[in-house]
């Protein structure tokens, strides 16, 4: 079968926009690099306990948006989590905290969420795409996407969407061959969209660590940004462990520098500020996020769409495509993506 | 003769409990909340603050005479434009075409303008600067636009119409040279008697810009048929110039 659309990326809007795409009529199938779906959604499994080492809860205010997030979540999540806020940082997404906002934090971790958009969908997982170009096989035909993934193998398809950061979908795009003019007039398109690194440390404390009051800390100051108590959100009796989130700049300075150095020094600082303890943790993991959100205000208003020469769609959509940034954001322009794919898809008949 | 302090004191006591079910698909409330003299360069006028339901953007309506309750009240409804207004750009012409409209009104015995913050159509001065910064780059596209959020005018509309609500004014001669403006408030229960052509002067300056602009094919769209950025401004009718 031949998909009528090729979604490159199971984040949250690849996932939404391919949930919603077929619920349209649509044959959709997405394609993801990593082992697991939900990108920056991202729950990883420590002592068989989850972490959310990328987003640390769930949160929107579109009625819509937060029936799907209550479907994934399932009973047993924390409303209003984080409950305890301290330092004086500002959140990643102040509106977050906002009123008629909701928080949502579930306990399986917020890659439920993803789970539960691609659930029924035609996922690749550990599929790589390495080119993309357009070709015009049969002499006159519609154009056609051709998609060479890392095995080998060839996708053809006539529409492909792009729900990568926007950087990352803009240096895709430079590289299809011949350059096509409807391409070109996007990468610029792209470049408004600013996305921020954040070095990440998951670190596990001993059985008799006593819980810390805090579930979240903004530092405000320093190197840290973000200081999450991950295991707040499990079930009782959790074993305790920390997320740290370094802020933007330290985390661009020292992209390329070994990770025991930046994690030793994000835990001396959390240790600094929150309790002496936080230093000696049983042991660390360390994660580098090189395009961890997108800076605030960066953000375009809808994703995009541009029709090339012989009939092959782009699309692009993402958290960097809906004002309101972030996981519901990103939720929002997969679906809008998906109603101009369809509606483009009616008028060609 | 422009409103006396008991007619407007009058005026803000009604507002203050005026309730409606809104105007327009966005169901935009507005009310007048303070009522000011302002003598200005372009003559004497008086300003009047509207609240609305949707946002914190705070319109204003610049009153010449007293339109309050009056028929055939020359109108012209702007929308803001920091470059352009305030700064002077030759970008656009909103500035030209604010001020002409404040001399129009002066020049008559009552008149309005409808001053709408909504820089850039509503996408924000931010998105307007992005997309004449994609300009500056050569990238000028629809896609480009709607990307940035420009977006159709519907509000912009419904907040013009519920203000000449509350300003009572009875029937307008709208001053635009876009028809689409006429049809739009007309549908919102606007009575328009009149369309008046909104005429620029040109200056030594402005005067290529401006017949450049006017000879232009439509609304949107450049001398070769390309797109481009939606501009606050309108098709330009320049004094001494074929339209």
């Amino acid at each position: 079968m031949t998909p009528d659309l090729v979604v490159v990326g199971a984040g949250i809007s690849g996932l939404a926009l391919a949930r919603e795409f077929r619920a349209g009529g649509g044959r959709v199938l997405v394609l993801e690099r990593a082992r697991g779906v939900g990108g920056r959604c991202a729950t990883r499994r420590v002592d068989g306990q989850p972490v959310d080492h990328g987003t640390a809860f769930l949160h929107g205010r579109d009625p819509a948006f937060l029936a799907e997030l209550g479907a994934a979540a399932g009973p047993a999540a924390s409303p209003d989590w984080p409950h305890v806020l301290a330092g004086p940082g500002t959140p990643c997404r102040p509106a977050a905290f906002e009123a008629g906002s909701v928080r949502l934090a579930p306990a399986a971790g917020v890659s439920a969420f993803p789970k539960h958009l691609a659930r029924g969908l035609d996922v690749r997982l550990g599929a790589n795409v390495e080119s993309l170009r357009v070709s015009r096989a049969g002499g006159g035909a519609a154009g056609n996407w051709e998609l060479a993934l890392s095995t080998g193998e060839t996708l053809r398809s006539p529409a492909v969407a792009l729900t990568l950061p926007a950087p990352s979908a803009a240096a895709m795009l430079e590289h299809v061959p011949g350059r096509p003019a409807g391409l070109a007039a996007l990468l610029p398109l792209c470049r408004l969209v600013r996305t921020l690194p954040c070095l990440t440390v998951i670190a596990r404390y001993p059985e008799a660590t006593p819980p810390p009051g805090w579930d979240v800390v903004l530092p405000g100051s320093g190197i840290l940004h973000t200081l999450v108590h991950d295991s707040a959100k499990r079930r009782p009796g959790a074993q305790l462990v920390l997320v740290l989130q370094a802020n933007p700049r330290y985390s661009r300075e020292h992209l390329d520098s070994p990770k025991d150095s930046w994690s030793r020094a994000l835990l001396e600082e959390a240790a600094a500020g929150s309790g002496a303890w936080i230093a000696l943790p049983e042991d660390t993991q360390a994660h580098t996020w090189e395009q961890a959100r997108v800076s605030e205000g960066s953000e375009l208003a809808r994703p995009v769409v541009a029709e090339l020469e012989g009939g092959a769609r782009l699309g692009l959509c993402g958290d960097g495509f809906h004002p309101a940034g972030g996981v519901e954001g990103a939720w929002h322009s997969g679906r809008a993506l998906a109603a101009r794919f369809l509606d483009r898809m009616r008028r060609a008949g | 003769m422009s409103l006396t302090p008991e007619q407007i004191d009058a005026v803000l006591e009604a507002e203050a409990g005026h309730e409606c079910p809104g105007v327009g698909e966005g169901r935009v409330c507005v009310k007048i909340v303070s009522i000011a003299e302002l003598p200005s360069r372009f003559g004497r006028f008086q300003v009047a603050a509207f609240w609305n339901n949707r946002d914190g953007k705070e319109h204003v309506a610049i009153l010449h005479g007293n339109p309050m309750g009056r028929e055939n009240v020359p109108v012209r409804v702007h929308s803001e434009c920091l470059t352009g207004d305030a700064l002077g750009s030759l970008r656009c012409d909103c500035r030209d075409q604010l001020e002409a409209a404040l001399r129009t009104i002066a020049s008559h015995e009552h008149g309005l303008v409808l001053y709408l913050r909504q820089e850039g159509r509503g996408i924000g001065l931010l998105n307007k600067l992005r997309a004449y910064h994609l300009q500056d780059r050569g990238l000028d596209t629809v896609e480009a636009n709607l990307a940035l959020g420009f977006r159709d005018d519907e509000r912009e509309y419904s907040i013009a119409a519920h203000m000449l609500h509350s300003l009572k004014v009875k029937s307008i001669r709208l001053l635009t040279n876009n028809p689409r403006k006429v049809d739009e408030l007309a549908r919102l229960g606007v009575k328009i008697v009149a369309r008046e052509p909104h005429i620029l002067p040109p200056n030594e300056f402005n005067r290529f810009y401006l017949e450049t602009k006017r000879d232009k094919s439509g609304h949107f769209l450049d001398a070769l048929g390309k797109a481009h950025l939606p501009e606050q401004g309108e098709p330009v009718q320049v004094e001494g110039g074929a339209a």
